[in-house]
C-alpha cells in the first residue's frame, strides 16, 4: 500500500490553497493512498528511451501574433463576476498584515 | 418534427417549410414538457432563442442569405460559454457565473444559423462518468430514468436521445462524450486534438479537452463537424492549417478492401454478451469487404493510470483560477487573504474535484514530479508509437466504447470503479487520436432494451475516415430505435 500521511495532506493543502474539512480527510487520504497504488502500474513500463510528450500533435509550435490589443472585455462586464470590488478594482483582504 | 434529422431541419428551413420560429418554440415546448422526466438541462434560453429564430425568419423573409445549419436547435454543455448566459460547469462555484465572452464554437455556430436553446447538465467541472456529480442534481438516461446516461457529457446525451434538440455539444477530456454516446444510443465523437477549438471551453485537462458532438445520426454529426472544425487564432493548441476538403464531400467515399485493426486480447474480460455485439459488429465489416487484422496495443493497460495523473495535474493548475478573487464565489467567513482562497475553494467544489486536485498536486510536487508526472508523460510517448505502429498495419481500429450498458443511479460508489468507465476512452484522448461511438444495439436488461455502441479510432487529422467507416456501418445497420418514453408528441 502506497504511503501516504496527514502530513501530506497538509502539504497538498497547503500548496492547492484548500482547508479540508475535519470530516473529508481520512476518506480523502484512503482514496489519494488507493490511486498511488493504482497508478504505480506505470512503474512496469519501460521508458528508459523516451522522450516526455510535450505536444500530442508532432511538429506543432504555438503562433505567434502581432502584440496588439484585442478581444477587450468591458471593466464593468468584468467586474460583474467580481465577488467584492470598489472603485473599479477588485476588492480583497490585506495582502500584507504586518504593521509598519 | 421531434424525429427531424438536424439536417432535414435545416433544409425545411432553407426550403420554407417551417419557419425557425415554428422549430424552435416547438423544441422549446418539448423542452418544457419532458425535461423534467430526465433533468438534462441546467438553463433553458427560451428568450434569447426565440430572439435568433425571429431574426432569421426576418433574413428569409428579405431573401438575404442563411447559413448552413440555419434554424437547427442545439443544446450546449454547460461548460462553453455563452455570453449573456450563466455558465456553471455543474459546480456550485460558478453558479451565478456569466460568461461575458462567446466560445469560438458558439461564434461558429451562429454564423450559420444555429440556435443554442440551452445549457446541459454535467458532472462538475467535468469530472465524472455519470453526471452524478453534478453540483446541482443527476441527469436520468431516457431509455431507463434509473439509470445515468453516463458523463461528464450526461445532459448533452440525454437531451438528444430524449429528442428534445436533435443535435448538442458535450466535451472530452477521457471519454466524456463517446461513453455517454454508448449508453443513450447517439453518435458521439471526439476529434483529433486541436480541430475544435477550446477558446471559451472552461478548461479541465488542457492536452486533452475537446468539444464533441452528439447526434442521432451520422450526416448531422458531419454537417456539424465541418462548421466547429476550424482552425482558431485564439487557441494556441487549435490546428492551424485549414481543411482543404469538407467531411460532407468525403464520408461517402468507399472503404471496402481497408484494413481495420482489431486488438482482440482487450476483449477477454469484456462480459460475453457484450463481446458478442461487438463481435458482430467486426462480422457487418466483414461481409462488406473491409479486411480484419489482429493487432497489439500493449499500452491501453497504462492509459487510467496515465489518464489520472496528467489530467488531474493539468486540472489541478487549471482550476486554481477558482480561487475567490474573481469568479462569483467567496466564502462570507473568510477574514485574511489565505482564508479567501482557502475556504472558497473548500465551499465551492464538491468531493471529486477536491479528489482530483489534491491528487494532480501531488503527482506536480516536488519530490514526485518525476515519479508520476514525468513517467506518465514518456508512456504517453509510448502510447502514441503504438498507435503508429499500429496504423502501419491498418487504417482503422475497432473496440469497444463501455464494457456494459448504461449502469443504475447510486450504484457506483467508489470513485475508483468509476474511473474504470474510461478504460477503453483514454487511450484516444491521450494519442490526440480522433474516436466515434457509433450506436450499434440494444441489450436487453432487466426487461428494459438499452443501447450500446462501438468506437472507431483512426490516426491524427484523419477523422474522415472514421466518417467513411461510420458511413458503411450506417449503411448496412443504421440504430433507427429511440426511447418509447420519448417517442410521443408533448402535449
Amino acid at each position: 500500500m502506497a504511503d501516504f500521511t496527514e502530513e501530506e495532506l497538509e502539504t497538498l493543502e497547503q500548496l492547492a490553497r484548500i482547508r479540508l474539512k475535519k470530516a473529508e480527510r481520512e476518506e480523502l487520504t484512503q482514496h489519494l493512498k488507493n490511486m498511488l497504488d493504482y497508478v504505480a502500474t506505470l512503474q512496469e513500463c519501460d521508458t528508459e528511451k523516451l522522450e516526455a510528450c510535450s505536444h500530442v500533435i508532432a511538429g506543432t509550435t504555438a503562433p505567434l501574433r502581432e502584440d496588439v490589443v484585442h478581444d477587450k472585455i468591458p471593466r464593468e462586464e468584468f467586474l460583474e463576476n467580481a465577488p467584492a470590488h470598489a472603485g473599479g478594482l477588485l476588492k480583497v483582504p490585506p495582502v500584507i498584515q504586518d504593521e509598519l | 418534427m421531434y424525429k427531424l434529422s438536424a439536417t432535414e431541419i435545416i433544409e425545411g428551413i432553407h426550403a420554407k417549410k417551417h419557419s425557425a420560429e415554428e422549430v424552435c418554440s416547438y423544441f422549446l415546448q418539448r423542452i418544457k414538457h419532458f425535461d423534467p422526466q430526465v433533468q438534462s438541462l441546467l438553463t433553458v434560453m427560451e428568450e434569447r432563442a426565440l430572439k435568433q429564430a425571429r431574426a432569421l425568419d426576418q433574413k428569409i423573409a428579405s431573401n438575404e442569405p442563411i447559413g448552413r445549419l440555419a434554424g437547427m436547435p442545439i443544446v450546449i454543455k454547460d461548460n462553453m460559454q455563452i455570453k449573456g448566459e450563466k455558465t456553471t460547469c455543474g459546480s456550485q462555484f460558478l453558479k451565478n457565473y456569466i460568461a461575458p465572452f462567446d466560445a469560438t464554437v458558439i461564434k461558429l455556430l451562429e454564423k450559420e444559423g444555429a440556435i443554442p436553446i440551452a445549457k446541459s447538465n454535467m458532472d462538475e467541472f467535468a469530472m465524472g462518468s455519470s453526471t452524478e456529480y453534478s453540483a446541482f442534481f443527476p441527469t436520468y438516461n431516457p431509455w431507463d430514468t434509473t439509470r445515468t446516461p453516463g458523463g461528464s457529457s450526461g445532459g448533452s446525451a440525454a437531451a438528444v436521445a430524449a429528442m428534445l434538440s436533435p443535435v448538442s455539444l458535450g466535451s472530452e477530456t477521457g471519454g466524456s462524450v463517446r461513453q455517454p454516446a454508448s449508453y443513450c444510443g447517439l453518435y458521439g465523437l471526439k476529434p483529433t486534438y486541436g480541430s475544435v477549438s477550446r477558446w471559451g471551453l472552461v478548461a479541465f485537462g488542457s492536452s486533452f479537452d475537446q468539444i464533441s458532438p452528439f447526434t442521432r445520426n451520422l450526416e448531422d454529426l458531419v454537417r456539424l463537424q465541418d462548421v466547429i472544425a476550424q482552425p482558431c487564432k485564439r487557441d494556441a493548441t487549435s490546428l492551424q492549417t485549414p481543411r482543404d476538403y469538407s467531411f460532407l464531400d468525403e464520408y461517402k467515399k468507399p472503404v471496402k478492401g481497408m484494413r481495420m485493426g482489431v486488438p482482440y486480447d482487450l476483449l477477454e474480460d469484456l462480459d460475453p454478451t457484450v463481446r458478442d455485439v461487438f463481435l458482430s459488429v467486426l462480422k457487418t465489416y466483414e461481409s462488406e469487404g473491409v479486411i480484419l487484422e489482429a493487432i497489439s496495443l500493449d499500452t491501453i493497460k497504462y492509459g487510467l493510470g496515465m489518464y489520472y495523473i496528467l489530467a488531474t495535474a493539468e486540472a489541478s493548475t487549471n482550476l486554481a483560477r477558482f480561487d475567490g478573487i474573481r469568479y462569483t464565489t467567496r466564502s462570507e467567513k473568510a477574514e485574511t487573504l489565505e482564508e479567501v482562497y482557502e475556504l472558497s475553494k473548500d465551499e465551492g467544489f464538491g468531493p471529486e474535484v477536491k479528489r482530483r486536485i489534491l491528487l494532480g498536486t501531488y503527482v506536480l510536487s516536488s519530490g514526485y514530479k518525476e515519479a508520476y508526472y514525468q513517467k506518465a508523460q514518456k508512456v504517453r510517448t509510448k502510447m502514441i508509437q503504438d498507435f503508429d505502429n499500429a496504423f502501419n498495419q491498418c487504417q482503422v481500429i475497432a473496440m469497444p466504447t463501455t464494457t456494459t450498458t448504461a449502469f443504475r443511479l447510486g450504484s457506483v460508489q467508489d470513485p475508483i470503479k468509476m474511473y474504470q468507465q474510461d478504460v477503453f476512452t483514454t487511450a484516444a484522448n491521450l494519442a490526440g487520436i480522433p474516436a466515434l461511438n457509433i450506436p450499434c444495439d440494444l441489450l436487453s436488461e432487466d426487461g428494459t432494451e438499452l443501447p450500446i455502441g462501438f468506437q472507431l479510432m483512426a490516426p491524427q487529422k484523419e477523422d474522415r475516415r472514421l466518417f467513411q467507416f461510420a458511413h458503411l456501418f450506417e449503411t448496412a445497420r443504421a440504430f433507427t430505435a429511440c426511447p418509447t418514453l420519448f417517442d410521443q408528441e408533448a402535449k
